[in-house]
């Protein structure tokens, strides 16, 4: 995101604000929250993709909501009204093929007559589907298209061959087609959020949201590209009761200078010196490969939690606060309480949906040894942390590292804690462990940045000498 | 009320932290502290289950439903009270 743009999206959200109607205030939400979703989705070589992947994101949240929601006709006639009005800004978007206005999106969105066939077509197969389907298995059915798509997207091999597939759809020469084509603006955040209300709702945890505010939830425009990942409660509290104070837009404001700050001034600064796809061959002294490598660690915590920042902010500004995703990580003196206070939401989402039931099902049947259990599902949550944010081998190392770190951090916890060490209360060890956190967490970080095992494993090298 | 924190710290301070010497207070943060784990956390929820009798959700475990003994206890209340 330019600084343009969070301009323009600041300004918007400081005018909703302004919006004392509550209906109107919630139908402009909706209609923004859509529009900016076109406007910031980035262009592609595939014609029309830029057009496409929010369509589909809005069909697939109305594919999740209908497989959630009985199929009687009175249910049935109401769900495809609210698709109705919220592809109404799909249509104005779709209107600037005519029109030719600058930025509503980046390329010419295909023929109105178009769209309106492919996305009768989508829903007509998604409804033939649900009707054809017994009810037990919609919500399996919703579950495995999301995980299908994520899997696809996120995996460089089949994102590529998902960009051959479409370029030959277009009629596109498919030779010029690449991995990264197909980047689908805040996609892995979107499937997070649908997964948690389909599995509440399921679960009777929370009754069936109506969808508009379903769909608000997903993309409400401050958190659509980097989060934070609210829970679909807390978030309809907000929005059926938002606090639009000056007191609020003030302390809004003063949160989006401060991300504003720590996104474009610290973060692409440090950017400059941190460590990087393209130098990490070339430094070969280790002293200034740890400081790049240190560089780094501070340019990707300023760089998203100054997004961080402009979104909690922007979302004070609309009358909605939106929960924290980092509580000063770099200050913590262990790797669990690095964990508690790094992209807070995320790592919230998969303790409730995968680390707690998979523990809990253990625990209660005592039929794991504890350590085992311990290794297992530290590991394997972080595995998934990891996958979530690409499916290639370096995340699944980046995500084995820290797995495998919070074990060796909780049986030593244990450990001190059973021996009464004196040594462990001084400030000497404060720095240690805090020098030590600090190091683990950003050697891991080089799992993260380089795509390639090989190159990573010849910084780790150079970072304590060896085969310069 | 009452009753709960005490029965809550007990558990904590005895079966959890096995420092039964300490005290814990009512407001003391217990999962930004680190004081309670993710796994202890599972012990808690499931301890809370067979006592009270009530089901502690696995998004509630987290320090923005509660982080100390009177928010788990007021928790624990409303369940109890509503069901």
């Amino acid at each position: 995101m330019t600084i343009y743009q969070v301009i323009i999206l600041v300004s918007a959200a400081f005018l909703l604000g302004l919006i004392r109607s509550q209906r109107l205030w919630k139908s402009l939400l909706i209609f923004s929250s859509i529009i900016v979703y076109y406007w910031l989705q980035p262009s592609s070589s595939i014609r029309y993709l830029d057009f496409w992947l929010p369509t589909i994101a809005i069909i697939l949240a109305w594919m999740a909501y209908t497989g959630m929601a009985s199929l009687t006709i009175p249910t049935l006639r109401r769900n495809l009204a609210e698709l109705g009005f919220v592809l109404l800004p799909t249509l104005v978007v779709s209107l600037n093929r005519y029109l030719s206005l600058c930025c509503v999106t980046p390329t010419l969105p295909p023929s109105i007559e178009r769209v309106l066939m492919i996305i009768f077509a989508l829903v007509i197969i998604i409804l033939l589907i649900f009707r054809g389907l017994p009810e037990q298995f919609r919500f399996p059915f919703s579950f495995l298209i999301l995980s299908l798509l994520f899997i696809f997207l996120k995996n460089p091999y089949l994102s590529l061959t998902l960009s051959r597939l479409w370029h030959g759809l277009n009629h596109q020469p498919i030779q010029y087609s690449l991995s990264t084509d197909i980047e689908w603006l805040g996609i892995s955040y979107i499937i997070l959020r649908i997964i948690h209300v389909i599995i509440d709702v399921r679960e009777k945890r929370q009754p069936l949201p109506d969808f508009q505010d379903f769909l608000l939830y997903l993309i409400f425009f401050p958190a659509l590209a980097a989060g934070p990942i609210d829970l679909l409660p807390h978030f309809q509290k907000e929005v059926r009761s938002p606090i639009q104070s000056s007191s609020r837009r003030l302390e809004g404001l003063r949160r989006i200078i401060i991300g504003a700050f720590k996104k474009f001034v610290l973060a692409d600064s440090l950017a400059l010196l941190a460590l990087s796809q393209q130098n990490a061959t070339q430094i070969v002294s280790p002293i200034y490969l740890w400081l790049a490598v240190f560089f780094y660690s501070l340019r990707i915590y300023f760089d998203f939690s100054g997004y961080t920042d402009i979104a909690i902010g922007s979302g004070l500004c609309i009358g909605i606060r939106l929960p924290e995703n980092f509580s000063a990580p770099y200050l913590k003196t262990n790797l669990i309480q690095f964990w508690n206070s790094w992209h807070i939401t995320l790592a919230n989402w998969f303790r409730a949906y995968f680390f707690y039931p998979f523990v809990r099902k253990f625990q209660r049947n005592r039929n794991l040894p504890t350590w085992v259990l311990i290794l297992s599902a530290q590991v394997l949550t972080m595995l998934l942390i990891g996958l979530w944010h690409g499916i290639s081998l370096n995340y699944l190392l980046w995500g084995l590292w820290h797995g495998v770190g919070l074990f060796i951090n909780n049986q030593w916890t244990k450990w001190t804690s059973n021996h009464s060490l004196p040594i462990l209360n001084n400030r000497l060890t404060f720095l240690v462990s805090w020098g030590l956190t600090f190091t683990f967490v950003s050697m891991g970080w080089v799992w993260f940045i380089l795509a390639d095992i090989n190159t990573a494993w010849i910084v780790f090298k150079h970072l304590f000498g060896v085969g310069l | 009320m009452e009753e709960i924190l005490t029965d809550l710290a007990h558990y904590i301070t005895h079966q959890i932290l096995k420092t039964p010497d300490k005290i814990l207070r009512n407001d003391e943060p217990l999962i930004s502290s680190g004081i309670i784990d993710s796994f202890h956390l599972i012990d808690l929820a499931l301890y809370i289950e067979d006592r009270f009798g009530v089901k502690i959700e696995d998004t509630e475990l987290n320090r923005q439903t509660f982080d100390n003994l009177n928010q788990l206890g007021e928790l624990i209340w409303s369940k109890t009270t509503n069901r």
